[in-house]
C-alpha cells in the first residue's frame, strides 16, 4: 500500500482525528511498526524521532484534495519568548470519512491490520506530543526489533532534546511502549 | 596539487589534488552534457548550466559549511567528495531521466533498495563500481562516500551538508538557477546562513540548526525557494516540456518497443545497466533516440517536436477539489500506480476534443499532468525534516521565524491540467478552443475515473 492510503487508513482508524503535527507524525510511526508497514512509509531519523517526509507528503495531499480539515489550535504553551505555541490539528472530514471507508472495503487485509494496531495504540492511552516522540525516538534508538530499556534511558533522551518532563510522564512514554509490545522495561 | 577555477556563482572554487584527480573521470565529465534544467531553455534561454558546474558549486559550499561547523580534516575532505559525486547518477535531461526510471525500473528491487531516490541509488552504485573512481580515491573512500550519499556516515551532521533541508544542493542551485535563468527570485544572504550555522545535540548526534541570527537569511534562501519553485521549476511551458519528454520516452519503450531506450530505464543495479547508463548525456540521447532513430517512431516525433519547440498547448486547467470526491483521491494516482488509468483517460480525452474542435489528434500526445502547490511556510521543509533553530529546547524554523509563523499553512492545492498538440494563432482562438472543450474534459475526466473507482482490480 502507498503511503498516502496508509496515512488516509490510518487517520480513519484513529477516529478520524489527531491533534498536532508530531502526534501525527508519531502516530502514523506506531500504526506502521504495529502493522509491519513501517518499512514502505519512510522514516527517517531526526533530532525529535522518526520523520517521514512522505508522511507529511501525503497529509499535505489529503488536505488539499479536501478530505483533510487542519486547524490551528492553542496547545497551551508558550514558547521561550512567551508566544504562544500554535497546534495543528487535523481531522478528516465527512467526505474523507467517506472515502476513507471505501478505501478500507477495497484493502480489506491491510485495513484489518492498521484497525487492529489503532486498537493496541488506543488502549495504550493518549500521549501528547513530548512523551509519543519520547517513545518514538526510544523505539527507533532500540532497533526496532522489541528491544528492552529502562526508565533511565528514557530520561536521558528527555533531556537531550533539552525538554523539561517530568518522571512521571517519562515512565508513561516507557509503559506506552510495553503496553504496545515493542519494548520490554527492566 | 591544488587547482582554482572561475565559477560565475562562487568566484574562484578551489579543488585539492584528490578532486583534481576526479575531474577528469568520465563519470564526471559526462555531467558537462548533462543541463541542470532540462528543457528549461525554451522559456530562459539561459539556462543552459549543467551539473557539472552545479557539482563543482556544491562541494565548494559543502567544504564552506564543514568548515564552518568546525568538522575535522577526514569529515571535510569526504563530505567535498561526496558533494562533488552526489550528481554523478543524473540520467540525460536529469530529473526528466529520473521520472523514466521510477516507471521503468525492475520491480523486484525492494523498497529498501529505493529508498533515498533512484538517482541517489545510482550515484552511489556509480562511486562503489567505477574503475577510475575507484582507482584514484580506493575502495574505502569510495564505500564511505557511497554510504554518506545513501544512509549517512559519521555524525549526522555530514548528511546534513549533503542532504537536508539547508543542504550544499539547495544552496547552489537556487543561486545558480537564479542566475543563469535571469531571474532574481534565488538570492539570499547565504554567507550569514553560513555563519550561523551549528551543530548542537548529545555527542553522537549531533545535529545541524542554525542560531537565532541566522533566522532572517533562512527566511530568504525559503522564500528563494518558493519563488523559484513557482515562477521557474513550475513554470507552465517547462510542466509541458517535462511531460512530452517523458511522454516520449514511455512511447519508446511501450509502443515502439526501443530496446536500447528500455535498457536506458530499466535500473536493476546490475553492472550492465550501470555501463550502459554511463555512456548517455543530453547530447548523446537525443543522436540515438531522435535524429538517428528509424522514421515512425513515436519516441523520435515527440523528440523533435520539443527539440523544434512545436509544443503542446495546455487546453484544460482546473483545481482537483472540483471534481467529486472519491475522484479527488483517484487524480494524483493516476501520475503513478493507475498509469493504465491514465491512458484510458487520455484516450477518451483525444476523442472528445476531437469532436470538441473538429481537428484530427494524436491519441499518444494528449497528456494529464496532477501537481500539487504548498504553502510557501510548508516549503521550509522541502522533501526532508524541517529546519531546526538553535533555543531551549531547540524549534522548528517555521515557528521561530515570525515571518513564516504568521503564514497559513493551509494553503494547499492540486491541480489537473491536460495538454494537446493543438494549435492557436490568437489570444481569441485560445479562449474560444479552451472554452469548448472545458466541460466535456471534465466531464471525461470525471466518468472515466468514478468508473474505474467502481470496479476495483485488487
Amino acid at each position: 500500500m502507498n503511503t498516502y492510503d496508509f496515512v488516509h487508513l490510518a487517520l480513519y482508524a484513529m477516529g478520524g482525528e489527531i491533534r498536532g503535527k508530531t502526534k501525527l507524525q508519531k502516530t502514523i510511526y506506531f500504526l506502521g511498526r504495529l502493522s509491519n508497514h513501517i518499512d514502505e512509509l519512510g522514516y527517517n531519523p531526526h533530532f525529535y524521532g522518526p520523520y517521514s517526509s512522505e508522511v507529511a507528503e501525503a497529509a499535505n495531499r489529503l488536505r488539499s484534495i479536501g478530505f483533510l480539515e487542519q486547524s490551528v489550535a492553542s496547545g497551551g504553551a508558550f514558547d521561550s519568548r512567551g508566544f504562544e505555541v500554535a497546534r495543528w490539528d487535523f481531522s478528516l472530514d465527512e467526505e474523507g470519512r467517506k472515502v476513507a471507508e471505501l478505501k478500507a472495503g477495497n484493502n480489506g487485509k491491510v485495513w484489518k491490520k492498521i484497525e487492529k494496531a489503532s486498537t493496541v495504540l488506543k488502549k495504550a492511552g493518549d500521549m501528547d506530543y513530548q512523551r509519543i516522540s519520547i517513545a518514538a525516538k526510544t523505539d527507533f534508538l532500540l532497533g526496532q526489533k522489541g528491544g528492552r530499556a529502562k526508565i533511565k534511558d528514557l530520561e536521558e533522551l528527555a533531556s537531550r532534546f533539552g525538554w523539561t518532563v517530568k518522571k512521571p510522564e517519562i515512565v508513561e512514554a516507557g509503559e506506552f511502549l510495553e503496553k504496545i509490545g515493542l519494548v520490554k522495561l527492566v | 596539487m591544488t587547482i582554482r577555477l572561475r565559477d560565475p556563482v562562487h568566484n574562484f572554487i578551489e579543488l585539492r589534488a584528490d578532486e583534481v584527480n576526479l575531474l577528469d573521470t568520465q563519470a564526471l565529465q559526462r555531467l558537462r552534457g548533462i543541463k541542470q534544467l532540462a528543457m528549461a531553455q525554451l522559456v530562459y534561454p539561459g539556462a543552459v548550466h549543467t551539473r557539472f558546474e552545479h557539482s563543482l558549486g556544491v562541494m565548494h559550499l559543502s567544504g564552506l559549511m564543514a568548515n564552518e561547523l568546525g568538522c575535522n580534516e577526514d569529515e571535510i575532505r569526504l563530505v567535498r567528495l561526496a558533494a562533488l559525486l552526489h550528481d554523478i547518477g543524473h540520467g540525460p535531461f536529469s530529473h526528466i531521466s529520473e521520472r523514466a526510471l521510477e516507471i521503468f525500473y525492475n520491480p523486484t528491487l525492494s523498497v529498501a533498495d529505493r529508498k533515498g531516490g533512484l538517482h541517489e541509488l545510482i550515484s552511489a552504485t556509480i562511486v562503489e563500481r567505477d574503475d577510475e573512481i575507484l582507482k584514484r580515491l580506493g575502495k574505502d573512500t569510495c564505500t564511505n562516500i557511497a554510504k554518506l550519499l545513501r544512509i549517512g556516515y559519521g555524525q549526522p551532521a555530514l548528511k546534513s551538508i549533503v542532504r537536508g533541508p539547508l543542504d550544499a544542493d539547495k544552496q547552489d542551485y537556487l543561486l545558480r538557477d537564479s542566475l543563469f535563468c535571469g531571474v532574481k527570485y534565488g538570492v539570499f544572504d547565504i554567507h550569514q546562513m553560513h555563519r550561523s550555522l551549528i551543530l548542537h545535540g548529545p555527542e553522537d548526534e549531533k545535529e545541524l540548526m542554525i542560531r537565532q541570527d541566522g533566522i532572517h537569511a533562512v527566511e530568504q534562501y525559503v522564500l528563494a525557494k518558493y519563488y523559484l519553485t513557482t515562477n521557474v521549476y513550475r513554470h507552465k511551458v517547462r510542466l509541458i516540456t517535462d511531460q512530452m519528454m517523458v511522454r516520449a520516452i514511455s512511447l519508446g519503450i511501450e509502443k515502439d518497443e526501443i530496446e536500447d531506450l528500455k535498457r536506458l530505464y530499466h535500473f536493476d543495479g546490475s553492472d550492465d545497466f550501470i555501463q550502459y547508463y554511463e555512456r548517455f548525456d543530453d547530447a548523446a540521447f537525443m543522436q540515438k533516440f531522435c535524429l538517428d532513430a528509424a522514421e515512425g517512431s513515436k519516441c523520435k516525433e515527440v523528440l523533435l517536436r520539443v527539440r523544434q519547440r512545436k509544443l503542446l498547448k495546455r487546453v484544460f486547467d482546473c483545481r482537483v477539489r472540483e471534481f467529486k470526491d472519491s475522484v479527488r483521491d483517484m487524480l494524483p494516482k493516476l501520475m503513478d500506480e493507475q498509469r493504465d488509468l491514465r491512458k484510458s483517460v487520455e484516450a477518451a480525452l483525444s476523442r472528445e476534443i476531437e469532436e470538441r474542435t473538429g481537428k484530427k489528434l494524436d491519441a499518444d500526445l494528449v497528456v494529464v499532468n496532477v501537481f500539487s502547490i504548498r504553502s510557501a511556510r510548508e516549503m521550509s521543509r522541502n522533501d526532508e525534516q524541517g529546519i531546526l533553530v538553535l533555543g531551549d529546547p531547540p524549534e522548528l524554523f517555521e515557528n521561530a521565524s515570525t515571518l513564516f509563523a504568521s503564514i497559513n499553512e493551509r494553503y494547499a492545492d492540486e491541480f489537473v491540467e491536460v495538454y494537446a498538440p493543438i494549435e492557436w494563432s490568437t489570444e481569441a482562438e485560445k479562449n474560444s478552443v479552451r472554452r469548448k472543450v472545458k466541460q466535456p474534459i471534465f466531464e471525461v475526466i470525471e466518468t472515466n475515473c468514478a468508473a474505474a473507482i467502481e470496479r476495483p482490480e485488487r
